[in-house]
């Protein structure tokens, strides 16, 4: 996949607060992970403050090639 | 004459139009069609065998006995869920006909159901013992539904219910989620073909993070194709997790055992799939909060090693410090002392040396004296040690020589002056 899906962002950051629980991680190894923390959860701040959610339709064209629509008229909000 | 011309005319009213034996079937069978439309027939099947070309043919009898042979067309047999068991009660829906070659009257079937379940719960075991010996239904296999989807698909018909459900509880719970449709035909001919393609689309477009396949509620027959083990496999099959949302509550489907996660329903497939936005954004706080105070205690750690490790070694360094100043100076004093203490010894022996040099025998003897000696080896230094005659040894600068004590005079008065110098020779 192309850039980390925001599951992939949350594990990582999940994975990263718990490095820093741990005493046993030195002070540049923390501080290195901290800033990578960061930079992740403002990717995932951003994709939720976003929510820029569309509903497609999934279309297949003439050649194969699968493409996505936007559905009109399925108005829920 | 036009009467008799006409009477000549209608088949099988001389000999010169007699029938054939074909043509008076035919008539029979459309005779039987047109009079009989078609109708729903009770009864339970005795004797069953599937033809060569694939035609299922068995017999329909009642309880007492009156049967009536049936058949259903290679062509339709897809159609059945399974093939039917003597012995099972079923309602047969199809035309009375007659089969033209041999006059033989028989029930043609359209649909085929069963009064109990039978038919449809074999159907239903055979495909779970299939997936089951292919071990599809392991719950090992089912995978982890993601907890974050960025992009849900979801595999349903595009007009139906249960459509509109899935994605307006998504919308309602999650506004950053994309949801795309992946339109597929959920019941009636073709239904599980058109599942598989879907299927078969979603895993080749990859951008959905999981799928949820179903439909609302309908007939057995109408969620039937949920039970189809092609739609099994592709389930099976899918490379994105799925989770399956068939009808109500208290529909179980094959697929509900093939998929990743079972909902009850759409609207409870949408639910579990997606999380509240706001839950999400509690998430991110908290674990924002828990970096920081990581980061802090850390920190915290790390300051207060510094901290020892400063106070290590400023306490370390002072000690080496003093030590080495107190060394330096120690040096510098011990070389002074040195230099003093060689000066003086230096001084001490060139006086030595002069006292030495003044006190030495062979200077005494070189300014004119000589040394006597007694014969016995002591040297002599009292006129009470010999008397007239006594030899002595009388040594001088350059050599000794004998000598012979010709008269003894003491000087009274001297004695005392000469006992501190009795070590020395004199």
């Amino acid at each position: 996949m192309k850039q980390a899906t925001f599951e992939q962002q949350v594990t990582r950051l999940e994975k990263i607060a718990e490095s820093l629980e741990r005493a046993d991680v030195p002070l540049d190894e923390a501080m290195k992970l901290f800033e990578e923390g960061i930079v992740l959860l403002r990717a995932a701040q951003a994709t939720l403050a976003d929510a820029d959610g569309r509903v497609k339709e999934l279309v297949e064209r003439a050649d194969g090639a699968l493409d996505t629509v936007e559905r009109g008229g399925n108005a829920d909000d | 004459m036009p009467a008799k011309q006409a009477a000549e005319a209608v088949p099988g009213s001389s000999q010169e139009h007699a029938l054939t034996v074909s043509a008076l079937n035919a008539a029979i069978r459309d005779t039987v069609e047109g009079f009989l439309p078609p109708v729903w027939l009770a009864g339970e099947v005795s004797s069953f065998k599937v033809h060569q070309g694939g035609h299922w043919y068995f017999t329909l009898k009642d309880v007492d006995g009156s049967s009536l042979d049936c058949v259903i067309w290679s062509s339709q047999t897809a159609a059945f869920p399974a093939q039917p068991e003597i012995g099972m009660r079923v309602f047969a829906f199809g035309q009375l006909s007659v089969w033209v070659k041999t006059n033989r009257v028989q029930f043609k079937v359209r649909k085929l159901e069963d009064q109990g379940e039978g038919i449809w719960r074999k159907a239903f075991e055979k495909t779970r013992a299939a997936l089951e010996r292919d071990g599809l239904l392991d719950p090992a296999r089912k995978r982890a539904i993601p907890r974050f989807p960025r992009t849900v698909g979801v595999i349903t018909s595009a007009s139906g219910a249960a459509v509109h459900d899935i994605v307006s509880v998504i919308r309602r719970r999650n506004r950053a989620i994309h949801v795309v449709i992946i339109p597929a035909a959920v019941q009636g001919d073709g239904a599980a073909e058109s599942l598989v393609a879907a299927l078969a689309r979603a895993a080749r477009w990859r951008e959905a993070d999981v799928l949820i396949v179903g439909r609302g509620g309908g007939s057995r027959e109408d969620l039937w194709c949920f039970n189809d083990e092609r739609v099994a496999r592709a389930l099976a099959a899918s490379p994105i997790p799925t989770v399956s949302a068939v009808g109500h509550e208290s529909d179980v489907t094959i697929a509900d055992f093939v998929a990743d996660l079972r909902a009850p329903t759409p609207s409870a497939a949408a639910e579990l799939v997606a999380p509240l936005l706001d839950d999400l954004a509690r998430e991110l706080a908290r674990l924002h909060r828990s970096l920081i105070q990581g980061l802090e205690r850390r920190a915290s750690d790390g300051r207060k090693r510094l901290a020892r490790a400063v106070t290590g070694l400023v306490g370390r360094g002072a000690l080496m410090i003093e030590r080495r100043r107190a060394r330096v100076e120690r040096s510098g004093d011990l070389r002074q002392r040195v230099a003093r203490l060689i000066q003086r010894r230096r001084d001490r022996v060139a006086s030595l040396s002069a006292t030495l040099n003044a006190l030495s025998p062979l200077a005494v003897l070189g300014r004119g004296y000589a040394a006597a000696f007694l014969a016995a080896g002591g040297p002599l230094v009292s006129v009470g040690q010999v008397s007239v005659g006594a030899a002595l040894r009388l040594v001088v600068r350059d050599g000794d020589l004998d000598a012979t004590v010709g008269a003894v005079r003491a000087q009274p008065g001297r004695e005392h002056a000469t006992v501190p110098r009795s070590g020395a020779p004199a």
